[in-house]
């Protein structure tokens, strides 16, 4: 972490200048995070969290943890992890932190001696379900890393307990607090792109995915590699896409009808069973598509989000926003506004340009100027904010609900060639 | 025309001005199709690539463009000419283009180009010539622009190809005319009232590198010094030739060459040099 972080106030602080009225109205799950109550610092206001899962992921969060627990009032009491050096690794890491903490092989003892106010579940995703079901049924508030479950069944099974309990289930879509995307979805939503046609995506990259396993047993590979077989994973559909997907939606304020794609492994032929390629086609009621694909044999066009109205694109990921027609020449842009404030005054535009030059590239704008923001750390600060009140916005458990519905359908999809409707059982 | 366009038009509802800002883009659209040198499915690209091998087919249009090109060549003693495209070719690349690019040599464009009118050929009679309306087509454009807003009636517009090359209609919703300046600070008191008129600005230098892209025929160099000119006349075309022609000429024949256009006013500043 290079950057500086900033934190909630920072980000409040930008949302101000971007316009809060509406993209709080559009996104209730940061006008409850807006809340600017001032944090307690006695005992009683403070948010003890366990970390279950502590991978590269989970020791991720933990990092993110360490810089908002003092200016929030969080406590780390307790580490889980069924593989032991994952968890001497994040033990190590809290001592450096000078943290105590209590490690488990077992998040039931975990959850059971513990009683933690909420747990960071940062597991293998098809552990997400039991885990998370468990501890939301002990009254536990639950962040659970994206994607929800490896099955759709389990899926509906984590929202349904979340519903059964009322407590909070938060899915680690950190796009929902990103600066960037907020804004963004704000202009979306205002209509300033005009109407939407199509929602592109991509998701590149070249390597193989692997992790170093300890040993060559069969075991320990799927244990440590896990990402790479059907029992656990879908591949790129559940790693990548369910990002991904979460913002088309957000973007359309919809969920499609179907979804049909494609998929193959066409250049790790390495034993693995999820793809390294794949191409979706998601459809929405009002005939927008949502065309996606991912790989992990090229890198050249990496990651983005491209929304395109008929009066302007937004691409997320590089902070871009292209309006279909370029701002005029600054002269031209004076004598306009000179014209709708009422004033006669000279245009200074008169400027050489004889032979052809070089088209000037229309390159955009940023959507918003200052990028400082961990967003992975605004959602946790988010859910340490919601659990000190009990309850997180409903829409933002439906987003990630959604996601993870529409990311395992495309697996269907591209498993039978077929196109997919959502089953009436999982409608929320 | 490798600029950007802005139209503004008002006195008429937004339809009505759509309407005309889209006939102006569509023509100049089928225009650039026809004198673009650079595009390869352009008509004088394929002119330039052919006429010099044989006789080659010729579209009216374009042969009213050269027969218009040749008529400025004269008016203006041959400071501005159509015929030395591969020059300023060169010039893009090299504000000291090899010696060995000197353009067509001659007095009369009917020494160097051919023209059957009545079965629509041509032919180029030398070697290194190459047609380039660089220096007409805004002008050309802004022409078939006031045509159209004279078509659909339209009273007040403003139209600017990148700020050298503007064409204006009746008045400023707010005031008598258009008040016209320059970006230079320097000129800072210049105000030219524009109603019906066209303005045209050429510069020595062009662009952010300040190449240097017009050249003088009769020392067979590109011009260097710093000046800018500016013409206001009722004609667009005329007004590009001119304000060419000023900085190509010798300030000693500014005078001369100005009285053979109808013009309103036209004036040789120096140029400010951004580097």
């Amino acid at each position: 972490m290079s950057k500086q972080y900033q934190s909630r106030r920072e980000f409040l602080k930008k949302l101000a200048i971007t316009g809060s009225v509406a993209t709080l109205a559009a996104s209730p799950w940061i006008k409850a995070f807006s809340d600017n109550t001032p944090i307690g610092k006695n005992p009683s206001d403070k948010v003890r969290l366990a970390v279950i899962g502590t991978g590269s992921r989970g020791k991720q969060l933990m990092r993110y943890l360490f810089r908002i627990a003092n200016a929030n009032n969080i406590e780390i009491c307790a580490l889980c992890d069924v593989y032991q050096p994952h968890l001497d690794k994040a033990i190590n890491m809290c001592q450096k932190e000078n943290i105590k903490v209590k490690s488990y092989n077992n998040y039931q003892d975990l959850i059971t001696k513990e009683k933690p106010d909420g747990v960071i579940i940062a597991t293998p995703l098809h552990q997400h379900a039991h885990i998370t079901i468990d501890c939301l049924k002990h009254g536990i508030h639950v962040f659970c890393e994206k994607a929800m479950a490896r099955t759709l069944d389990d899926t509906k099974a984590m929202y349904d307990a979340h519903k059964e309990t009322g407590k909070i289930l938060q899915i680690g879509h950190q796009r929902l607090f990103n600066p960037v995307y907020l804004e963004g979805m704000k202009r979306i939503h205002n209509g300033e792109l005009g109407t939407i046609g199509q929602i592109r995506a991509y998701w590149h990259r070249n390597n193989n995915w692997r992790r170093k396993v300890p040993d060559n047993t069969v075991e320990m590979e799927r244990f440590i590699n896990w990402r790479l077989y059907k029992e656990y994973s879908a591949g790129l559909l559940t790693e990548l896409l369910s990002h991904q997907i979460q913002v088309a939606n957000w973007a359309l304020q919809k969920t499609p009808v179907s979804v049909m794609g494609t998929g193959s492994i066409v250049f790790w032929k390495d034993g693995r069973e999820v793809e390294d390629n794949v191409a979706l086609i998601y459809t929405y009621d009002n005939g927008v598509q949502f065309i996606y694909d991912s790989m992990i044999s090229n890198k050249k066009y990496g990651l983005e989000e491209q929304v395109m109205g008929h009066k302007g694109t937004i691409e997320f990921e590089v902070n871009r926003y292209y309006t279909e027609t370029p701002p005029p020449a600054p002269g031209i842009l004076q004598l306009l506004n000179d014209i709708e404030s009422g004033f006669f005054e000279k245009v200074n535009i008169g400027g050489a340009s004889w032979i052809p030059e070089t088209a000037v590239k229309y390159q955009g704008e940023p959507i918003i100027e200052d990028t400082d923001f961990y967003d992975s750390a605004l959602q946790l600060e988010g859910f340490a904010q919601y659990i000190r009140k009990g309850k997180a916005p409903e829409k933002m458990i439906i987003e990630g609900y959604n996601a993870s519905i529409w990311t395992l359908l495309a697996e269907i999809a591209i498993d039978t060639g077929k196109k997919v409707a959502l089953p009436e059982k999982y409608r929320i | 025309m490798n600029t950007s366009l802005d139209i503004i038009i008002h006195g008429v509802s937004h339809e009505c001005a759509e309407a005309s800002a889209s006939a102006i883009v569509s023509e100049i659209k089928k225009l650039q199709m026809v004198i673009d040198r650079y595009n390869s499915e352009a008509e004088t690209y394929r002119i330039n690539r052919d006429a010099q091998h044989g006789t080659t087919a010729v579209s009216p249009l374009l042969t009213k463009y050269i027969l218009q090109g040749m008529d400025y060549f004269r008016q203006t003693e041959g400071y501005f000419n159509i015929f030395g495209g591969e020059i300023y070719a060169s010039l893009k690349h090299n504000n000291n283009p090899s010696p060995k690019i000197v353009g067509p040599r001659f007095r009369h464009p009917e020494e160097i180009i051919e023209i059957n009118h009545n079965e629509g050929r041509l032919r180029f009679l030398q070697k290194g010539v190459s047609l380039d309306f660089g220096g007409i087509g805004k002008g050309i454009a802004l022409d078939m622009a006031a045509e159209i807003l004279n078509q659909m009636e339209i009273p007040h517009a403003f139209i600017s190809f990148g700020g050298s090359s503007i064409l204006t209609r009746g008045r400023h919703p707010h005031g008598p005319y258009w008040p016209f300046s320059f970006q230079d600070n320097t000129l800072d008191a210049e105000v030219w009232k524009l109603n019906n008129d066209a303005i045209s600005v050429s510069a020595a230098h062009s662009g952010r590198a300040q190449k240097l892209h017009i050249w003088n025929y009769q020392q067979s160099q590109p011009i260097r010094q710093n000046i800018m000119a500016c013409v206001q006349a009722e004609c667009a075309a005329d007004a590009e030739v001119l304000s060419t022609s000023l900085i190509a000429a010798p300030l000693d024949r500014h005078q001369h060459l100005t009285q053979q256009f109808h013009i309103k006013q036209w004036k040789v500043f120096k140029q400010k040099i951004n580097r």
